[in-house]
């Protein structure tokens, strides 16, 4: 079906006949309404269609959208594939979806309520015992958690697609820590600026509802006698799946983004630890899987957790949503059962179809699925357990031997069920439009004695049209979903509509930063300074080698060998120009110089650097602005480009330092113009100024401690100068050939020159003072130091510094810079320890229950399994 | 019979503990024929906060922090206890086949009871089933043997047929390995009895409590040389319950204190807990004393 240009969306269109299609009528026509949509969209035409998917890409791209997946070599990052063409559904349509989503919100809800209450469903037999015991996500010790107000059940996601006959059918419930609904949100977003025009014209009911509705619902569980909540969203961190989404969910709920390390539980209740104390927690948006919530009562080999938070939740002093265990409403066997439940409990049909569906613990089911296995697909009922869904037809017969026996060995852990085809939708292929077979993921948010359903979802298309599951972790595209509104929307109602938000109080902004996110903007200042003072420098030598490299013996050799020596020593990449193998890459340095570009593993290279600076980067997205990621994001895949293509050609260094200093460029940019002056800034700033303290202290000590003879002294100066990016402000200043009093002057000493060391630490003793200030718990072991420094560095003479003795070593200045360097790096350890508070290292201990076992070490030193081992992964 | 009971843990550690959160599974209530007439704990250093509570499985435990910086931790519990009324034979269920529990417990029409018990025949966290102590267990399980004898029967083989080794098992040895070597501890032991029991599909449960020893003839007793000990706890149908020993080959009769039941030792460890810490080793030191009175 390619087609070079079709001139209508239309016309190049062939979906299959035996499947349900969005967009076209079987008869040919499009569905009626689709059709205004489809004018808009051909009169773009599709060349200019193909021109807004690349928008849409960039856009995603600048918004650092990702979705990671764990893949056998660790987690990866991916970035997140949005489709141009939109999914429409007309208002009528969606008013059954959206009651149907509800309806069966609230039967969840009670069943939800009764297995960690009473359990009366199981004592009459409505729910077979086996089924919910032998779930792995059915927590024994969250028994008798409830949660304040209405529902247990507080956010709820739905799968649906669309069978050939044109009915929205469930396909899977997702209760544990739904995901998606900033992914919907973030589409729409996207799409709606890339067809801004066609978007406004549509009359599309808007997602923000949804995100307010959440906003109030989470206000509202908040613990009895809590009128101000204080709310967090808690995250397994920047590696899990959906570290984007969590980020963004708390952004736009204005919610600081934690993760369990954040937390503790002290006298009873839940704090956030912030860098100068611990501030109460009232309600937690829980995106991390309950099993991993609490070392001390679940997973106790969990970091993802915070122990004691199972007695906080069961005790009333925190409310975390969904509640712990509710993954449990995603056993694929409840699901068979529901709509036997919703006749006994609420007395109604469920409006929403289920796929057709046999629980294997029934002996009669049991023997329909074992009889059907190669038509069927299988699916344990507990998502956790059991390996992948299987679809019978393309099992081989050894498969479905082993399948067989598994399912008989416990049927009690199987479901068999029909497969359906979903519908399918348009999606932009290079030159052509394809059907692809789509899901749509639903929301609902408990909102008082109801659920409030997203206006809208999230569309996932399969990678290749011949896929039957869809889902992100093997790749999917997604789609913006359209539901177009039953009567248009006045700009005023945009604009007031819905409840008045809850009333806002300022907050603070200290209350909002956990010492986690403080320690990682401390980080990623220093590194972000790093790596560019390791790109200045590397440029600087690099024009020496390209000036010398091919001299004869000389100052010009002599000075491109010192600044070789010297980008080693301030990199601390050894054994480089200084090892053994010194003299054969001082000969020809191109190679070890490219190593330290694109190197990413090699601790000091400027691709190590900008790694690092990614990953503290990625713990604290809610705090940065977006941009920081189109910046960094761009500069690693160009140095990662750059490490693939072997041989780097000359003018390729030199490009490369160029983009990466542009970016540098960008990112201290947007730290000064474009962050607000509060404690997260100021910790950004912090790290910033002691890394570049650091590095001019270092640069001075390694190109400067020996004096060399005239002409080699002044090339190399005038590296330094360039490296520490004041050779104008010198050659403006001094009017003459460097020397090195006055470059010690202007590097070191100089109050006004932004590069040098002075400067820095006036702008530390500023942050210093101002954080003592706010903390209180004076005095400050850091600002002592950063003033120590100072008067040292005032103490100290040009003059005398550059006086070197009959070897030509200036002991003064190699006094000096080793003192200072000691200082700052002191200082730094001072920083950490006054505002990070790190939680020690946890682990858990166990008693046996015989005593035999009496005098005996723990177990977890004897590499017992229960004990020691730490995890870090899992729950997403 | 009546105890006094004092059972005492203390964890003594290399290095500064800042915090530390447990939970306590050593609070004797009222089950099993048993009474528990008074009952109280004492931790060193004093916790800041300690909620007690009914747990899922019915039994008193309970939640303390201590965020006192300590390198000793001491947790002493106390109880008075009646074992009077405990079963001391199988009388009552003498005719019961073993196939008849199994199949009142897996009737989809059958009793709240006995559909509920099912939780104990299903996998739990330390007990998987094994095809080889399945084929172990179904000596025992003969057509039409009733429960007592088919139970008794597969006690005895696993009291006769192991080593009872302290030292040779961790708290977290597979039944595996303890297949393997044939040797283990009490704790070792009511795990292969469970896997057994429920190989045929029969609901069996742990216990942890304390063994009242007999001091060696003509000498004194030691204090602090009783044991916390584990059983295994039978279901005999319509909610009914008895506890067998298979490290003692007998019914875990009046001499038994329970202290919890659960699916196995994952869900009731008398003490565990976790510590924020640089510590690298503790000394951990139990002594019990079961004192009749």
């Amino acid at each position: 079906m390619t087609v070079t240009s079709p001139a209508s969306l239309l016309g190049a269109y062939l979906p299959a006949s035996e499947t349900y299609d969005e967009f076209v009528e079987p008869s040919g026509g499009p569905r009626e309404h689709w059709g205004p949509l489809a004018e808009a969209l051909d009169r773009l035409g599709h060349r200019e269609l193909v021109r807004r998917s690349a928008e849409t890409v960039r856009a995603l791209e600048q918004d650092g959208v990702t979705y990671n997946a764990n893949t056998a070599d660790g987690p990866l990052r991916r970035a997140w594939s949005l489709d141009p063409l939109p999914v429409v559904l007309p208002a009528p349509e969606w008013s059954a979806i959206e009651a149907g989503v509800v309806q069966r919100a609230h039967l969840l809800d009670i069943v939800l309520t009764d297995l960690y209450g009473e359990r009366r469903l199981l004592a009459d037999g409505s729910i077979p015992h086996e089924l919910v015991f032998d779930d792995p996500m059915f927590l024994r010790p969250c028994h008798a958690i409830r949660v304040p107000g209405q529902h247990q059940l507080f956010s709820l996601a739905i799968d649906l697609i669309r069978d050939p006959s044109g009915t929205w059918t469930v396909m899977s419930d997702r209760a544990e820590a739904p995901s998606g609904a900033g992914y919907a949100m973030e589409n729409r977003m996207v799409i709606s600026q890339v067809f801004s025009r066609i978007y406004r014209r549509a009359g599309v009911d808007r997602l923000a509802p949804y995100f307010r509705t959440l906003r109030s619902g989470l206000q509202s569980v908040a613990p009895a006698g809590v009128d101000e909540p204080r709310i967090v969203v808690l995250s397994p961190g920047p590696m899990s799946e959906t570290a984007f989404e969590h980020a963004f969910v708390a952004a736009q709920l204005g919610y600081p983004l934690v993760e369990g390390s954040d937390l503790v539980v002290r006298d009873g209740r839940v704090w956030l630890r912030t860098v100068n104390r611990l501030r109460p927690v009232d309600v937690i948006l829980r995106r991390v899987d309950s099993w991993f919530c609490d070392p001390l009562e679940l997973r106790p080999d969990s970091e993802l957790g915070v122990a004691g938070l199972v007695d906080a939740a069961r005790r009333g002093a925190v409310t975390l949503v969904n509640p712990l265990g509710s993954g449990v409403l995603e056993n694929a066997g409840l699901g068979v059962l529901l709509p036997t439940l919703a006749k006994r409990l609420i007395g109604e049909e469920l409006t929403l179809a289920s796929a057709p569906s046999w629980w294997c613990g029934d002996p009669i089911s049991r023997q329909h699925v074992l009889a059907n296995l190669d038509s069927l697909v299988i699916r344990s009922t507990a998502r956790s357990r059991g390996g992948p869904t299987r679809f019978g037809p393309q099992l081989s017969s050894a498969e479905r031997d082993e399948l067989r026996s598994a399912i008989q060995a416990r049927p009690h852990r199987w479901v068999g069920q029909e497969i359906l085809c979903g519908s399918t939708a348009p999606v932009l292929a290079r030159d052509s439009y394809e059907p692809r077979r789509t899901v749509l993921r639903t929301f609902a948010v408990a909102s008082g004695h109801s659920y409030a359903v997203m206006t809208g979802g999230l569309t996932r298309v399969a990678p290749d049209d011949t896929s039957l599951a869809v889902s992100n972790q093997i790749g999917a595209v997604s789609k913006d979903t359209w539901v177009l509104s039953s009567e248009p929307e006045s700009l005023s109602a945009f604009w007031l509509g819905g409840a008045p938000l809850d009333h806002e109080t300022e907050v603070d902004p200290s209350a909002m930063l956990s010492a986690r996110a403080a320690e990682n903007l401390f980080w990623l200042g220093r590194y972000a300074e790093r790596a560019e003072a390791t790109a200045r420098l590397l440029r600087a030598a690099n024009t020496r080698r390209v000036e010398f490299e091919h001299s004869r013996p000389g100052p010009g050799v002599n000075a491109l060998r010192a600044l070789l020596v010297t980008l080693t020593r301030v990199t601390a990449t050894y054994p480089g120009f200084v090892g053994d193998e010194a003299e054969r890459l001082l000969e020809t340095p191109e190679l070890e110089l490219s190593g330290l570009i694109v190197d990413r593993n090699r601790g000091g290279a400027v691709a190590n650097s900008v790694q690092r600076l990614l990953d503290a980067s990625e713990a604290v997205r809610d705090q940065l602005s977006i941009d920081t990621f189109l910046v960094v994001g761009a500069l690693q895949r160009e140095l990662a480009e750059m490490a693939q293509t072997s041989g780097a050609q000359e003018d390729a260094v030199q490009f490369a330092l160029g983009r990466a200093l542009q970016a540098f460029l960008a990112l201290g940019g947007l730290g000064a113009e474009s962050m607000v002056r509060d404690p997260a800034w100021r910790f950004l700033d912090t790290g910033r100024r002691v890394e570049r303290a650091l590095q001019v202290v270092n640069l001075i000590g390694a190109a400067m401690g020996v004096e060399r003879d005239g002409p080699t002294d002044s090339l190399v100066l005038e590296s330094v100068l360039t490296a520490a990016e004041s050779i104008i402000t010198y050659r403006r200043r001094y009017q003459s050939r460097a020397h090195p009093d006055t470059v010690l002057d202007l590097l070191l000493g100089s109050a006004d020159n932004p590069r040098s060391v002075r400067f820095q630490l006036d702008l530390l003793v500023g942050h210093l003072e101002e954080l003592e200030r706010s903390s209180g718990n004076t005095p400050s072991k850091a600002l002592a130091l950063a003033r120590q420094a100072v008067a040292l560095v005032d103490g100290a003479s040009s003059g005398d510094l550059a006086e070197s003795d009959d070897a030509g070593v200036r002991h003064q200045l190699e006094r000096l810079t080793s003192t200072l360097r000691t200082l700052l790096h002191s200082l730094a350890d001072a920083v950490d320890e006054e505002n990070f508070g790190r939680l020690l290292p946890h682990r858990s201990v166990l008693t046996p229950t015989d005593t035999s076992l009496r005098f005996v070490t723990a177990p977890h030193d004897n590499g017992g399994g229960n004990g020691g081992g730490t995890t870090t992964g899992g729950a997403r | 019979m009546r105890y006094e009971i004092s059972h005492r843990t203390t964890y003594a550690y290399d290095d500064i503990v800042s915090a530390s959160y447990g939970q306590l599974h050593q609070m004797p209530s009222d089950v099993d024929g048993q009474r528990c007439l008074e009952r109280w704990v004492v931790i060193d250093p004093a916790p800041d906060t300690f909620h007690e509570r009914i747990d899922f499985f019915g039994n008193r435990t309970a939640v303390f922090t201590i965020h006192a910086e300590h390198t000793e931790l001491v947790v002493s519990s106390h109880c008075t206890v009646d074992t009077s009324d405990r079963p001391t034979s199988f009388e009552g269920y003498e005719e019961l086949t073993w196939e008849g529990v199994r199949d009142a417990v897996w009737s989809t029409d059958g009793l709240a009871d006995d559909r509920a018990a099912r939780d104990y025949v299903l996998e739990s966290p330390m007990v998987k089933a094994l095809d080889v102590i399945t084929a172990y267990a179904a000596p025992s399980f003969t057509p039409g043997r009733t429960l007592h004898a088919a139970v008794t029967d597969l006690v005895h083989r696993i009291h006769t047929e192991f080593t009872y080794e302290p030292g040779v098992t961790k708290v977290d040895t597979s039944l595996a390995t303890v297949m393997e070597q044939r040797r283990g501890v009490c704790q070792d032991f009511a795990h292969l009895l469970l896997a057994g029991l429920r190989s045929v599909g029969l609901p069996a449960g742990y216990v942890s409590g304390y063994l009242e020893t007999a001091p060696p003839p003509g000498k004194a007793r030691l204090v602090g040389a009783d044991q916390t000990h584990a059983w295994v706890s039978v279901y005999c149908g319509q909610g009914r319950w008895i506890g067998v020993d298979p490290t003692n080959d007998q019914l875990a009769g009046p001499r038994y204190v329970t202290t919890a039941y659960g699916r196995d030792y994952a869900d009731i460890p008398p003490l565990k807990g976790v510590i924020y810490t640089n510590a690298k080793k503790n000394e951990l030191t139990v002594e019990v004393d079961v004192v009749p009175v």
